[in-house]
């Protein structure tokens, strides 16, 4: 990875310490990240997917200065922005703003939405409440596709879509080099969702913003994207092209998300049901506090080999570009990179005997 | 997550609306301003001076009179002027506690939360070691050290009372600090100071004044008993305790009329404070005067028009059902419009609709589970040919969970997390098949091994906190298949969970369904499950069905315009990175539904004609669609209609 | 279990030190202003006298030093003899005293948390009902109603005026168990009959919660019943605030039991420390507090265990 891009993580690791107790020995941390790397250039999209648990959220916060790092640096502008100084913290807020999960919780229930949109131009352009600022919502207001008549509502007063707005709109008042979106569609209605993407859409091509855009849905994220990363327990699984990954997955774990997505289509349907089901073991993946040594996909990988429990697989170069965590791709097979799709579909077939 | 109610109040409208609606609250306020006036002029409303004996020895012990309201004490003093001029004592008593109290708690309880760690636990620690200790305790130390008086006993009751303002500071501080709109305020770049002034504080100011008002009144029943015991106000002042104390001698001789004026003084007083509190609270929070069990009275239903399904293998039929929530204003939303539905055995409905379009309620109301204060007012309900529209409570308790099965979204929430899970899967067996408790575990035990639940007979011992979300759904799916219901209602089965873990859960209803025979509702949001699971599909939008058709129908050849868009609008119906179709504006709310067809101000096909009359639900060849120009309009571009 | 309550055991401990600490720093904020050898000596004391009360009672040494003998003293029994009468021991006045209120403030206790618990499911099953409503008017009245006025009211109408029980006096459990039943009967109930209230106001807000959770829909759409859902379901769940809540009222109770004993002329821990704070009697004040602190740690003992029991997350936590 070169050190010039825009935005920059690289290894990445947070750890969250358990409570010391007493009279006992104190459990290991949580690795909540590990050895996380990716990069955004300028105005483009780099979605970040995985389940509940994987660490998604606590990338975009250690981004975010909400969590300490505990190893790896962020970089920004060619800057160091890991774990930024106070001094600093207001500069850094200027360039990185976020919109956040619930559209509910995420703006202050007191507060108008003048006020919720203002307070940031006022702390980052010294622009007092005023006619000039009174401009300024109003234009951000139209820029997110809405009336100036939501100037006086305060959130319990509008619905989930037309929140999230104003939290993009908040977060463009700043107007920062890159917004992190941590599930920010994943709380609405599919008819609100796709709105609001709309809304981001448009707002990177007329401001250039990047965009890190993290969610469950693999559908979503793949859609606003231009790269993916697939994250499992904290580790960066594969990351690449976002078409091409969806096409052609090399990562099991990968593939078995693609193949998940339940298609709005009964016959497509009725065929994936039968990949899918290939990889049905009922498995619970380990506990973050409990992880194993070697690839913490192992227990529900229906390919998995000898190597696989006792060694981390390192990252090694994909076809699509970026980079895939599994052996198959350096031991065994040894498909060098290649779709692991087809490698599944006769392997799992004979193993998995349902 | 319900959409805008543009007609909402301001929070400081509702909140005195609701306070001035409260004859408790009215009361207290009522007494509040007497005891104010007593305090500030107390001239005003006294008939005598307070410390004037009778001399003449003549009018000692006096019941009510004239000249003495409630009578004379033991020197012939006024009872009534000398409970006047007692309440100055008792606010002065609030005013000295009260000032320490808030001003070490509050700021000591901000600090601690807002800083967390190591400092936060120590301060925790501390504070709850003298919150534990008894409050007069800790005033008889204060009052040792210095010397006895009202005053100084307030100093040690303040100290005390301050350990109740840490502890709620604390608790509220760390709940908001974790709220996603602290968050933002500081991605926002807003300084702490910034953050605790205006965002914690409001937030924190509600429930400071509620304590208040409630530690007031502990205040002054302390300060009695202080004074009561002696230890307190001085003898020979008129203070509410002390002369409670000169009368607990005399009651045994002279009867109970003596303990009656300063005792209904201060219990007024205390009862006052605690209403208040309580006023407060309600006139802030939502009302939870209805619970699972306030079954609401039974009223008449209108029977349905439209004839159920017929025949051998109809499960559960419902017809034109309408059900109903008065608001707390009076206003009643019709949630529920002329629901119909029906599901056979072997056979797996859909239901798919935006969030508040009713499909929970329509399942809910259809096995008699209408919560409260919501209810059926039109409507027919069929389960295996039976009319059970009408049954009681306990006619419903032997049908439910013996011949339907529920499996509801949150699948942690739906266990009971004081009781372990085999338990919980036991239930319906030991309740439905009468088997005994052993017997019914052994059951659970198996179960739960066919769910495949990993290590069934552990699992069985353990309390649901230790379940993951995945473990969890099939622990209720177990639950729900333990008497081999003839139906299985799936509420957002898989909605909670991962996809990978989705496909899982999915499987295996598919799986059971198979072995058993059942009939199966499925309400999801997701087309996509709908795809993979229905056979037959019921759309709802706004409290009503628009459309019901084959799986196939829905997808391919769908009749309702809101059908068509919802398919649309998925992102998985798109390949490339383009602008995606939306329908525009935003769910309609139930107590704003529009006039006539409920989807006119989102359609694309709408005219004049859709607004006037609310559209029918219409049958076409055994389908449903509720849409005036159905047949009229080309959802289905030509090419597609050939693939 | 047995682990968790070996474990709270072990947490006890610190609290003990602390209510040991702050016990002992009255005396020495005391004798900061000078007034125990005030006390002893009068007003006016010579200088003599006072320096000699305070060899006596060994002021000279530093506190750290003291602190540690007078725990020593403590742990070992012999809480000092009073500041008064230097025949009358501090343990002996307090061995004399304390059966009595701790036999009032237990059996305030039990029939504050059954008649409680029994009156707050009542109400909790018909929220909103003429029962509820009028059960929670009683309980918000009783709450404010201290328990020394609710005990002259129980004094004058039961024993007065219809002559039931003794209005005064307490009879020992070692001289007759029915003597000491209806001599701590009316006190009891005075105490109680708030905490009652408390129990009763709680439990029925915490069901009333529990009531509305998911967990108990379910179960209905299971097809349990109206009885088990609320004794099997809501109530378990329902008890954990309701414990915690009766919880402070036991301390609370242990500190107002004094006002309630004086009313019913039971010379009890309360006219101890009640004639020891009007003397500035710092032994007897001293010795009283720590072993009313020490009563106390053990209630929150007890609370903290009946926790283990009703909630297996507290209990299964590692
Ligand atoms: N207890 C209640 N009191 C008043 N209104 C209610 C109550 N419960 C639900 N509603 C209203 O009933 C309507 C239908 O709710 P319902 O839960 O059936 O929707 P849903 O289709 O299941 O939505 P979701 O997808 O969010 O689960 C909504 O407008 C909701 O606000
Ligand atoms: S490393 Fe092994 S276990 Fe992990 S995903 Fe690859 S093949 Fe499966
Ligand atoms: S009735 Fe009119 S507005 Fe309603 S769905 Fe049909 S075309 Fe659209
Ligand atoms: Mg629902």
């Amino acid at each position: 990875m070169s050190g010039s891009a825009f935005f920059e993580v690289d290894d990445l690791h947070v750890h969250f310490a358990s409570r010391a107790k007493l009279f006992r020995e104190t459990p290991p941390p949580v690795k909540a990240v590990n050895g996380i790397s990716f990069s955004i250039e300028p105005g483009k999209t780099f979605g970040l997917v995985g389940e509940s648990g994987s660490g998604k959220s606590t990338v975009a916060r250690a981004i975010l200065q909400l969590v300490d790092v505990h190893a790896g640096t962020i970089r920004l502008d060619g800057d160091d922005v890991t774990n930024v100084p106070r001094p600093k913290e207001l500069a850094f807020r200027k360039k990185v703003q976020a919109v956040l999960q619930d559209p509910f919780s995420s703006l202050n229930q007191v507060h108008q939405t003048r006020r919720i949109i203002g307070d940031g131009i006022t702390r980052h352009f010294k622009i007092k409440p005023g006619p000039e600022r009174e401009q300024r919502i109003i234009n951000l207001l139209d820029e997110v596709g809405m009336s100036t008549e939501f100037l006086d509502r305060y959130p319990y007063e509008m619905s989930g879509g037309q929140r999230q707005r104003v939290s993009i709109a908040r977060a463009l008042a700043v107007e920062p080099e890159l917004i992190i979106a941590d599930e920010a569609t994943s709380a609405l209605d599919v008819s609100i969702q796709s709105q609001v993407i709309n809304v981001l859409q448009r707002v990177q091509a007329e401001t250039g913003v990047a965009f890190l855009f993290i969610g469950h849905d693999l559908e979503v994220v793949k859609h606003v994207s231009d790269d993916v990363g697939v994250m499992y327990l904290g580790y960066l699984v594969e990351q690449g092209d976002a078409d091409a990954i969806y096409e052609g997955p090399t990562h099991p774990y990968t593939e078995m998300l693609v193949a998940s997505i339940p298609m709005p289509n009964p016959i497509m349907q009725a065929s994936r049901r039968e990949l899918r089901q290939s990889f049905n073991n009922d498995a619970e993946p380990p506990s973050p506090a409990r992880m194993p040594p070697g690839c913490p996909f192992e227990n529900r990988c229906p390919v998995a080999l000898d190597i696989c429990r006792e060694e981390m697989p390192e990252p090694s170069p994909a076809h699509h570009g970026g980079q895939v965590r599994c052996h198959l791709h350096t031991s065994g097979p040894e498909l060098g990179g290649e779709s692991v799709v087809e490698f599944i579909k006769t392997e799992a077939r004979g193993q998995v005997a349902v | 997550m319900t959409a805008t109610t543009s007609v909402a109040q301001s929070p400081r409208r509702r909140f005195w609306g609701r306070m001035f609606k409260n004859p408790l609250g009215i009361f207290s306020m009522i007494w509040f301003v007497i005891l104010l006036i007593a305090w500030v002029w107390p001239e005003l409303l006294a008939t005598h001076d307070p410390l004037q004996q009778d001399v003449t020895l003549q009018r000692l012990f006096e019941g009510p009179s004239r000249d003495h309201w409630l009578g004379t004490d033991q020197l012939g003093r006024d009872w009534y002027s000398r409970v006047i001029f007692g309440a100055g004592y008792a606010f002065r008593s609030i005013l000295i506690a009260m000032t320490i109290a808030v001003v070490v708690g509050v700021p000591l309880g901000l600090f601690s939360g807002w800083r967390g760690g190591r400092v936060d636990r120590a301060i925790m620690w501390v504070n709850d070691v003298l919150f534990s200790l008894p409050i007069i305790l800790l005033a008889m130390a204060v009052i040792i050290i210095l010397t006895p008086s009202l005053d100084n006993a307030m100093i040690g009751v303040g100290i005390a009372m301050s350990t109740r303002f840490t502890r709620l500071t604390r608790a509220v501080t760390l709940q908001e600090k974790e709220e996603l709109y602290v968050d933002s305020a500081r991605i926002t770049g807003l300084s702490t100071r910034t953050i605790l002034a205006r965002y914690i504080a409001p937030n924190l100011l509600s429930s400071l004044i509620v304590q208040a008002a409630i530690i007031s009144g502990a205040i002054i029943l302390i300060g009695a008993t202080l004074s009561f015991l002696g230890i307190g106000a001085s003898l020979d002042d008129p203070d509410w305790g002390v002369m409670l104390n000169r009368s607990r001698e005399l009651f045994r001789v002279e009867g109970v009329w003596q303990v009656v004026p300063p005792g209904m003084a201060l219990i007024l007083t205390v009862l006052s404070f605690n209403l208040l509190g309580d006023a407060i609270r309600d006139a802030i929070g939502r009302d939870s005067s209805n619970n699972a069990l306030s079954i609401t009275k039974r009223t008449a239903v209108t029977a349905a028009t439209t004839p159920h399904a017929t025949g051998p293998d109809v499960v559960l039929s419902v017809r034109d059902m309408d059900v109903e929530f008065p608001d707390q204003s009076g206003r009643v939303s019709q949630i529920l419009q002329g629901v119909s539905l029906e599901v056979r055995a072997g056979e797996t409905l859909g239901v798919v609709g935006e969030s508040g379009s009713g499909k929970s309620m329509t399942m809910l109301s259809a096995l008699g589970l209408t919560p409260a204060p919501g209810r059926m007012t039109r409507g027919s309900v069929q389960f295996g040919g039976r009319d059970v529209t009408n049954l009681t409570e306990s006619e419903w308790q032997a049908i439910r969970g013996k011949d339907v099965g529920v499996i509801f979204q949150e699948p942690i929430a739906v266990l009971n997390p004081a009781i372990k899970v085999g338990r919980q899967i036991a239930e319906p067996l030991m309740i439905h098949q009468n088997l005994s408790k052993k017997a019914a575990l052994q059951r659970a035990g198996e179960l739960l091994a066919e769910v495949r639940v990993p290590d069934p007979v552990r699992r069985l011992d353990q309390y649901p906190h230790e379940f993951s979300g995945g473990m969890a759904q099939r622990a209720g799916i177990a639950m729900a298949l333990a008497c081999e219901p003839k139906l299985l209602i799936a509420d957002e089965p898989s909605t909670a969970l991962d996809v990978t873990v989705q496909g899982q859960i999915l499987d295996l209803m598919a799986e059971v369904q198979e072995r058993h025979k059942m009939a199966i509702i499925l309400i999801t949001h997701d087309l996509g499950v709908i795809a993979e699971a229905a056979d037959r599909v019921l759309v709802m939008y706004g409290g009503q069905v628009v459309e019901t058709a084959s799986a196939d129908d829905i997808f391919f050849r769908p009749k309702h315009p809101y059908s068509r868009a919802l398919l649309d609008t998925m992102p998985q119906s798109h390949d490339g990175h383009g602008e995606l179709p939306v329908i525009r504006g935003m769910v309609p709310s139930a107590t704003a539904w529009p006039q006539g067809c409920r989807f006119a101000p989102r359609c694309d096909f709408v005219t004049d004609a859709c607004t006037n009359d609310m559209p029918a639900l219409e049958t076409i060849g055994g389908d449903l669609v509720r849409c005036v120009r159905h047949g009229e309009i080309q959802l289905v571009p030509e090419e597609e209609m050939q693939a | 279990m047995a682990k968790y309550i070996g474990f709270r055991l072990l947490a006890t401990i610190p609290l003990m030190f602390a209510i040991a600490v702050v016990t002992f720093l009255i005396a020495v904020a005391m004798e900061a202003n000078g007034s125990i050898a005030i006390q002893v000596c009068g007003e006016g004391a010579t200088p003599e006298c006072v320096s000699a009360v305070e060899e006596n009672l060994g002021l000279d040494d530093p506190i750290p030093v003291r602190f540690i003998q007078w725990l020593g003293d403590v742990v070992s029994g012999d809480l000092g003899a009073s500041l008064l009468d230097e025949n009358a021991s501090v343990a002996g006045l307090i061995g004399e005293r304390i059966w009595a209120s701790v036999s009032i403030v237990g059996f305030s206790l039990v029939i504050g948390i059954t008649i409680g618990m029994v009156m707050g499911i009542m109400a909790a099953i018909r929220p909103g009902g003429l029962l509820d409503r009028s059960l929670s008017i009683v309980a918000a009245s009783v709450i404010a109603a201290p328990g020394f006025i609710i005990g002259m009211m129980l004094s004058w109408g039961i024993a007065i005026e219809l002559g039931w029980l003794d209005p005064i006096g307490y009879t020992p459990l070692s001289e007759s168990v029915t003597g000491w039943f209806t001599s701590i009967l009316l006190p009891s109930i005075a105490l109680g009959m708030p905490t009652i209230a408390i129990v009763q106001r709680q439990l029925r807000s915490s069901m009333a919660n529990a009531l509305q959770s998911r967990y108990v829909l379910a179960a209905r759409a299971r097809g349990v019943g109206r009885a088990p859902l609320i004794r099997r379901h809501a109530l378990p769940n329902a008890m954990v605030p309701t414990i915690t809540v009766f919880g402070f009222r036991a301390a609370a109770a242990i500190g107002l039991t004094t006002a309630v004993e004086i009313v019913f002329g039971i010379r009890g821990m309360g006219e101890l420390l009640v004639t020891a704070i009007l003397n500035r009697n710092v032994t007897v004040l001293q010795g009283g507090m720590l072993i009313v602190g020490l009563v106390v740690a053990v209630v929150n003992l007890l609370v903290d265990i009946s926790y283990g029991f009703l909630n297996p997350k507290v209990r299964l936590a590692k």
